[in-house]
């Protein structure tokens, strides 16, 4: 009598097939949901557009390059003449909307290899604190402390003055000095799933600490760590910009958009849009990755009832 | 009183290790200690060289190299200038004053400011003004402080001319006026606050939310308190514990921003500093403020620690 209940109702159902009810399918329903997270995903993936498509729209829309100075057009305030002074001109004449495209690159560039390389040592170090224990934990807790007692500005001026970075190298100098935090949220989570009974049901069968490590205990991990991720990015950006405008990291002409405020302070007075422009795209971009990782760690939180 | 020997000689290790890092960092910086004598004296022979080197200790293994060091440090000799040739501890002696009147002003602003802010938004949860809280909180996070610097320069300074852009007082003032100094020191405190005030305020909103939800306030409610006398003898005190650990991280973000927003406002302190020795790879200099800021940071978590047990009693019993 129930059985053939269920049948029917199954039969009359109007959907045919069941929500999901594992992590990701919550998580993906959930992000749907979530208007200001898509938002900040549309805005950011503009931005990378932007980036993606600098070299061909500067050739074929602008007509200008970077790099092109043109001394009778310096400090021009924006204007809709032209497409490249939409947003006005630098002190050598170059366009600055082309400029901030490619800075866009270079920036974010370095934002993704700076928060791969934190990921990289931070997940390492984690996952072996966290599932080793004992001293080799103790051995990474040092280092962690040490390194995190340092202000970062000055690790970052050190090595700034022990080599010139260029762009790339600058990125991997970031990811290396700021894998810290990562570290220590991976132990945190792995000390907790290595409790688990699938960890004892994988050793149960001979499987060895590397293989639990990184097969077993990393997936379930990733949640959290594609949280950070998105935050990570966006501290890589403005550590990035910082010392770029200080005058140590992505050197001109190379555009990044900390750099591009370096010289626009001195023309505070003469062209405020030389100092609005970077600092607004690195609060935009650094904003929509810290949207992106709120709405996902929301979306990823087990906890949330629906 | 064990408690604090306990956490002091936690401490040690770590300090050994930022030592280690900086002796390990100026070795392999280019650059010879020999260089300040030979700057000296472009004619000076090999044998000179050789005998200077055994009596600055060059030839000695690194290890007995480093110890050596360490005891200087430990004296607060950090060597010389290489482009000013003045005692590092004497060059930093005379900018630490101002970096820390600016790291102070910052953190008295902040602090009250992000307290009020966080509890209010949490009394306040859900209405336009909570929201405006905490947009403003994410902003203070996502903005890079010295744009933020730049764009107050531009309002208040360029155009509005409320405010002084640069230095510590006016040129060509003579003795120590008060008012003057504290007309310079308001823009740059107030933006290295920012970073502080958005911490803040999101740490009190979610521990205020959490305490009002205890029991004990809702009996402290049924008693007839007054608002205002429940929240400051219950509710504020135990949701304020936890901020003291969060103070004592502060110290080393004050630090890093301290020495950007100085280069925006031409604030002479330790980071400018610092700024000036990575452009002439001043080692001994960028070393020595190295180890004296992180040192500085070490001390923070350490009085944060502290506190903490003595604010918190269910610490001190463990």
């Amino acid at each position: 009598m129930a059985i053939s209940q269920r049948a029917s109702l199954s039969a009359n159902a109007s959907f045919t097939q069941e929500p999901s009810a594992s992590l990701w399918g919550t998580a993906r329903r959930r992000l749907r949901g979530d208007k200001l997270t898509l938002a900040a995903f549309a805005v950011l993936g503009l931005l990378v557009a932007m980036a993606l498509a600098a070299p061909w729209l500067s050739k074929n829309f602008f007509h200008t390059t970077y790099e092109a100075i043109d001394l009778s057009m310096r400090l021009k305030p924006p204007s809709l003449e032209r497409p490249l002074w939409w947003l006005g001109t630098d002190e050598y004449g170059r366009s600055q909307l082309v400029r901030l495209m490619y800075g866009a690159q270079v920036s974010m560039g370095i934002g993704v290899l700076a928060a791969l390389i934190n990921l990289s040592i931070g997940i390492t170090l984690g996952l072996t604190a966290g599932y080793y224990r004992g001293r080799l934990d103790e051995i990474i807790n040092w280092l962690v402390t040490t390194f995190v007692s340092i202000p970062t500005i000055f690790l970052l001026l050190v090595v700034a003055a022990l080599f010139r970075p260029n762009a790339v190298s600058l990125g991997l100098v970031i990811g290396s000095i700021s894998w810290m935090s990562v570290a220590r949220i991976v132990r945190g989570q792995v000390f907790a799933a290595r409790e688990r009974d699938y960890v004892l049901a994988a050793r149960s069968i001979g499987a060895t600490n590397r293989r639990i490590m990184w097969v077993h205990i990393l997936p379930n991990v990733l949640p959290i760590v594609l949280i950070i991720m998105g935050m990570d990015i966006g501290g890589v950006i403005l550590w990035e910009s910082a010392i770029s405008y200080l005058g140590f990291g992505v050197q001109p002409p190379m555009a990044s958009w900390g750099n591009m405020l370096t010289n626009a302070a001195g023309f505070l007075f003469h062209a405020p849009w030389l100092v609005i422009a970077p600092g607004f795209f690195i609060s935009l971009t650094v904003l929509c990755l810290y949207l992106i990782g709120d709405g996902l760690r929301d979306a990823l939180d087990p906890r949330l009832k629906e | 009183m064990k408690f604090i020997i306990r956490r002091l000689i936690l401490a040690i290790p770590t300090l050994l290790g930022i030592t280690m890092l900086t002796f390990a960092i100026q070795r392999v910086a280019p650059g010879d200690p020999v260089r300040i004598f030979t700057y000296a004296e472009p004619d000076i022979s090999q044998e000179e060289i050789v005998r200077l080197r055994s009596q600055l200790g060059l030839d000695k293994p690194l290890p007995v190299q480093y110890l050596v060091w360490l005891g200087r440090i430990v004296r607060l000799d950090m060597g010389r200038s290489y482009t000013t040739h003045r005692p590092v501890t004497e060059m930093m002696g005379e900018r630490i004053g101002n970096t820390l009147t600016l790291a102070i002003t910052a953190l008295l602003i902040a602090l009250p400011m992000g307290i009020t802010l966080g509890v209010y938004s949490a009394f306040k949860q859900g209405t336009i003004l909570d929201n405006i809280g905490r947009v403003f909180a994410v902003l203070g996070n996502t903005i890079p402080h010295f744009w933020l610097g730049l764009l107050f320069i531009l309002v208040f300074s360029v155009h509005l001319r409320w405010f002084p852009s640069s230095g510590v007082s006016t040129l060509g003032r003579q003795g120590f006026d008060l008012l003057d100094r504290l007309w310079h020191l308001f823009l740059p405190a107030i933006v290295l606050a920012t970073g502080g005030i958005a911490n803040y305020s999101r740490y009190m909103r979610t521990e205020t939310l959490e305490v009002i939800r205890q029991d004990y306030i809702r009996t402290a409610y049924a008693k007839g308190l007054v608002p205002w006398v429940m929240l400051y003898r219950h509710a504020l005190r135990n949701a304020l514990i936890p901020l003291v650990t969060i103070l004592g991280g502060s110290l080393a973000s004050l630090f890093s921003g301290a020495l950007v927003i100085e280069n925006v406002f031409s604030w002479p302190g330790m980071g400018r500093l610092g700024y000036d020795a990575v452009l002439q790879r001043d080692y001994p200099v960028l070393m020595g403020l190295t180890v004296i800021s992180s040192a500085l940071v070490i001390l923070g978590y350490l009085l944060a620690d502290i506190a903490y047990a003595l604010v918190d009693p269910r610490i001190r019993h463990e």
